[in-house]
């Protein structure tokens, strides 16, 4: 009975002596991010030369929609545990504005004189002529393949479409019984922007403002299956599910994937470990199809909460300031792979220093004009839910194509529907 | 007089009885019996996470959910509830009697084991979960390494609709295989060695022992299991969050997990109040019907 | 004769390979956090780590507060006990030996709450919280968990079988019967109460989905939460970092592996005893 007795004192001492209800106190200024864990010491030093860091707590608090969630539930408190800054992704933020969860940056914009002339997407950011949030990061879809062996095995990633067809029976390489050993194009599944190019750039509308979709139109029919077949045929990896964002890194990394699709902000982590392993990163854009040559890109701007305590914002303002500001822009870039902020940072010197280390992020530089932002609907990612999982049944699963994406429309328009 | 005294006592006595019991009924009425009734508040209101204002909207949530789009991921929400539920109790079941035959052996070695095999229930089900994420891994897993071994194609065990809500099962009964082993443990050891000599007798083998007479003799055994069983598997989250989110497909969408993505993901706090409300009486139902027929059906002899 | 020792020897031989198929992800768990990272992703896993390798133990300690996090576990679940293994022992002598008007009815809505779990009532109970003031707070973790209907039924059951001759020979010796629960009742029926305390501390050490919902900074996070948090802070590098998520899994199993060697004798007979009364 003695350990007993023991635990219980034990316990009890512990519950007195903590007072049970002592809250946590934060550092002044508190910057909840989403960052992972691989960019934690560039962020912190970027954040580590910023005039008052000593006052700046950092916190990696999850994707960008747990972010969103917990600032939500920290309003139902009344704000006293509210990040000073957080960021909100591009297809939030009007709403976020509409409802008062964000602060109106203008009066800040103005009183400390911050310059916003050739920042990019800042109109994204903006609700009824004032400006909600400044763009923090914006990332592009973009392609990344194994150059070394692109060069050793005269690959040239394609173009256009067309040249699909013949490119993944180039590229990939099969095992004696007939399973793939390298993957010539592996596609995140997993996310709607990994694929949205496949269908814009034939003219489909995946979903426009009033939630109408062309998904199950015959030329969107037509691509599904060409991609199907591919991907039956072991040629192109269709990703999907707990752990496909992992795997799909290793396989590249390990020479299994010829080209992946990534977000842009990949691209340093992509750069590094391929080089570890032998192998140079070549970076380009999607294929172009019939109608246009565009890829998906979005963004986070860095926000104020609305209801944090007065007195803090002003310090809230200027550290937002210092990360959006042209000082950060290309630090950022080269930790990562975000794509600068101002339309003339790659003229700066920073900018052509970053240029000169990594010449292939040129290529994607050159295509920013074409890249198209998704729209703007409250129940956006319901909606991208049914096209990810769509799609997935239908290369994954052998779901019946038609009927799938008949499906996937009337949902899209149902969703739409639902949140009005 | 004296009867007097005796009545003071005894109601003095019966205050304090009382009294004994408000404390926790002051925490059940705050944290269990008051959020219903401001479950059933919200669901008449309009809420949402984004929002501070909260208008009544009468039973729109409701019909939202009986009569709009929220009815059949309500539905499936409660089928795929149901079948893990199930699954969990049987594999508990059968996991707990087998392991209760194989550990049954006093000797040092064997309460070693016994000891190891319900290690799984007490270590974090964050950790375990993201060990069994790992071994289910498509391409670096265990599991499927194993099956390479034998010669098999390798399985998605959490990526493939077939296969995702079999993973959380397999996994739910490796926690509570040994836990479930020792409450039949102890049960087994109470049964009266005479019934199983009597049947030996007259030549039962060890078939028909334990068909005919340990099963029925541990039903209350097997009864307590299924409803602890049932009471924590239809509040299943955590395995849910950490190894699919709901997904492939949304086939692992438990109604907890539903009511949960409503609120904080969709800040359909209004919504998610009203399948709340609704699930709480399935549950309620639910209760009732176990208790009635458990009192008929089983015998609490043994 | 030797037909039996032989079944013996096949009997103990299946056990023991079942019992290494059962332990064989925390087995799993343990090495996979003394490997290099490397190895971690090798086509063909290694079933002992080639170098017993720290690095993982580092990285992930100096990355993560999760001291903080054993220690916030520590206190929430300590409060969560403490709270629950007082209010279940006087409850369930109230409903055992009491007797009180209406004492059946009050006891059912005891039950009743048992058929209520917080992951269907979290909302009202969330916003209750919140407006207190009690995010990321240890009281708001405590509260909401402190009670168990459970808990009270299952002492309940073991008071029941005292004997009141006991109670009145206490109130005999001048014992009053505040004091005589605690002396008399409570050390009849150790196994169950050991049991009780147990089944609270394993319950509030795992807690998830309330510290889930309010929980938002690092220095409040319990364990249970901080584990999922690290391997989401990898996103999409969990592969490459198991190796650390797993050795914040071997920390966090410390505690739980100290608490084994200590009531292992309740844990093996007094618990299943327990829950079948």
């Amino acid at each position: 009975m003695k350990p007993l007795r023991k635990c219980f004192a034990l316990l009890l001492a512990l519950a007195l002596l903590t007072g049970c209800a002592s809250a946590f106190a934060e550092g002044d200024v508190l910057f909840w991010h989403t960052l992972e864990e691989m960019y934690r010491a560039d962020l912190g030093e970027l954040v580590n030369q910023y005039e008052h860091a000593d006052q700046v707590t950092v916190e990696y608090q999850g994707r960008v929609a747990e972010i969103l969630q917990k600032v939500l539930a920290a309003n139902v408190q009344g704000g006293s545990e509210l990040p000073s800054v957080f960021p909100v992704h591009s297809s939030e933020i009007k709403n976020l504005a509409r409802d008062g969860v964000v602060e109106n940056l203008d009066p800040y914009i103005e009183k400390y004189g911050t310059d916003l002339t050739n920042m990019n997407m800042k109109d994204v950011y903006a609700y009824e002529g004032s400006q909600y949030g400044l763009t923090w990061t914006i990332t592009g879809i973009s392609v990344f393949y194994n150059k070394t062996i692109a060069e050793q095995e005269g690959i040239a990633f394609p173009k256009t479409w067309d040249e699909m067809d013949e490119f993944l029976h180039k590229a990939t390489k099969k095992n004696a019984d007939g399973t793939t050993a390298r993957y010539a194009m592996w596609i995140p599944g997993w996310d709607s922007y990994y694929f949205t190019w496949i269908f814009w750039n034939f003219g489909v509308v995946t979903v426009d403002e009033e939630g109408n979709s062309t998904l199950n139109s015959e030329k969107a029919a037509q691509i599904v299956a060409q991609v199907k077949g591919w991907i039956d045929e072991g040629l192109i990896m269709w990703g999907y599910g707990s752990n496909g964002s992992s795997n799909m890194r290793s396989a590249f990394w390990a020479g299994e994937a010829f080209a992946i699709f990534h977000t842009s902000s990949q691209y340093k982590n992509h750069y590094d470990n391929m080089l570890s392993r032998g192998y140079e990163v070549g970076v380009a854009v999607p294929p172009a199809g019939d109608t246009a040559n565009t890829t998906e890109i979005f963004g986070m701007s860095l926000c104020i909460p609305a209801k944090l305590d007065e007195s803090k914002k002003d310090d809230a303002y200027q550290l937002l300031q210092y990360l959006c500001s042209k000082d950060t822009d290309c630090a950022m870039a080269s930790f990562t792979g975000f794509l600068a902020n101002y339309s003339d940072a790659m003229e700066t010197e920073a900018g052509k220093a970053f240029l000169a280390e990594y010449p292939e992020m040129a290529n994607l530089y050159d295509h920013i004009a074409d890249m198209t932002c998704a729209v703007q609907l409250p129940c956006y990612t319901a909606i991208t839910d049914v096209m990810e999982e769509g799609l997935a049944q239908i290369f994954l699963e052998n779901a019946d194509m038609q009927a799938t994406l008949d499906y996937m429309v009337d949902e899209i328009a149902g969703l739409y529907e639902d949140s009005l | 007089m004296s009867v007097g005294i005796g009545k003071r006592l005894k109601a003095r006595r019966s205050a304090f009885d009382f009294l004994c019991t408000v404390p926790a009924l002051i925490l059940f009425a705050i944290f269990t019996y008051y959020p219903i009734a401001e479950l059933f508040r919200i669901s008449l209101t309009d809420w949402n996470l984004s929002r501070a204002t909260q208008n009544y909207v009468g039973l729109k949530n409701y019909e939202w959910l009986f009569a709009g789009r929220g009815w059949s991921q309500f539905i499936s929400s409660l089928q795929i509830t149901g079948l893990y539920t199930l699954g969990e109790v049987a594999l508990t079941l059968i996991f707990g009697l087998t392991l209760a035959h194989v550990f049954d052996r006093m000797t040092r070695w064997f309460n070693f084991m016994r000891v190891a095999v319900i290690m799984p229930r007490y270590i974090l089900v964050s950790s375990t979960s993201l060990v069994f994420m790992w071994l289910y891994n498509d391409m670096y897993g265990v599991f499927n390494y194993f099956l390479s071994l034998l010669g098999l194609s390798p399985v998605r065990w959490l990526t493939s609709r077939d296969t995702a809500l079999l993973s959380l099962i397999l996994f739910s009964g490796w926690r509570m295989g040994g836990y479930a082993m020792l409450i039949y443990l102890s049960a087994i050891k109470g049964i009266s060695e005479q019934y199983l000599e009597a049947a030996e007798v007259d030549g039962a083998n060890g078939w028909q022992k334990l068909i005919r007479i340990k099963l029925p003799l541990l039903a209350p055994t097997t009864l307590f299991l299924t409803v602890t069983t049932i009471v924590s598997s239809m509040k299943v989250f955590q395995q849910v969050d950490i190894l699919t989110q709901g997904g492939p497909y949304k086939t692992t969408m438990v109604m907890v997990y539903q009511i949960y993505k409503l609120a904080f993901e969709d800040h359909r706090l209004d919504r998610a109040s009203a399948e709340g409300f609704i699930f709480f009486l399935i549950l309620l139902l639910f209760t009732a019907v176990t208790m009635r027929w458990s009192n008929r059906n089983v015998s609490y002899d043994a | 004769m030797s037909k039996k020792r032989f079944r013996t020897a096949l009997k103990t031989l299946l056990a023991t390979l079942i019992m290494l198929i059962v332990i064989f992800p925390l087995y799993w768990m343990v090495i996979t956090s003394f490997k290099t990272t490397d190895e971690v992703l090798l086509n063909t896993p290694t079933f002992l780590p080639m170098t017993f390798n720290t690095n993982a133990y580092h990285d992930v300690l100096t990355h993560y507060p999760v001291f903080r996090y054993l220690w916030n576990s520590l206190v929430v679940t300590a409060g969560i006990v403490f709270i629950q293994t007082a209010t279940s022992i006087l409850a369930a002598y109230g409903f055992s030996k009491g007797s009180f008007p209406g004492k059946n009815l009050v006891f059912v809505l005891v039950l009743g709450a048992m058929m209520i779990p917080i992951q269907v009532t979290f909302i009202p109970i969330y916003v209750l919280i919140s407006r207190q003031g009690w995010l990321n707070s240890y009281i708001g973790l405590i509260l909401p968990e402190a009670a168990s209907a459970y808990s009270i039924f299952m002492l309940r059951q073991s008071f029941l079988a005292v004997d009141n001759s006991y109670l009145e020979a206490a109130e005999v010796d001048g014992l009053g019967r505040f004091r005589s629960i605690f002396q008399v009742l409570v050390p009849m029926c150790r196994p169950t109460v050991v049991t009780m305390v147990i089944l609270a501390f394993i319950n509030g050490w795992n807690a998830y989905f309330w510290p889930k919902m309010i929980i938002t900074t690092d220095k409040a996070r319990t364990i249970a939460l901080g584990i999922a948090d690290i391997r989401m802070s990898f996103l999409s590098m969990e592969a490459l970092n198991m190796n650390q998520i797993m050795a914040a899994s071997c920390i966090a199993a410390l505690p739980i592996l100290l608490l084994f060697l200590l009531f292992q004798r309740y844990i093996l007979s007094g618990f299943s005893k327990a829950a079948m009364k």
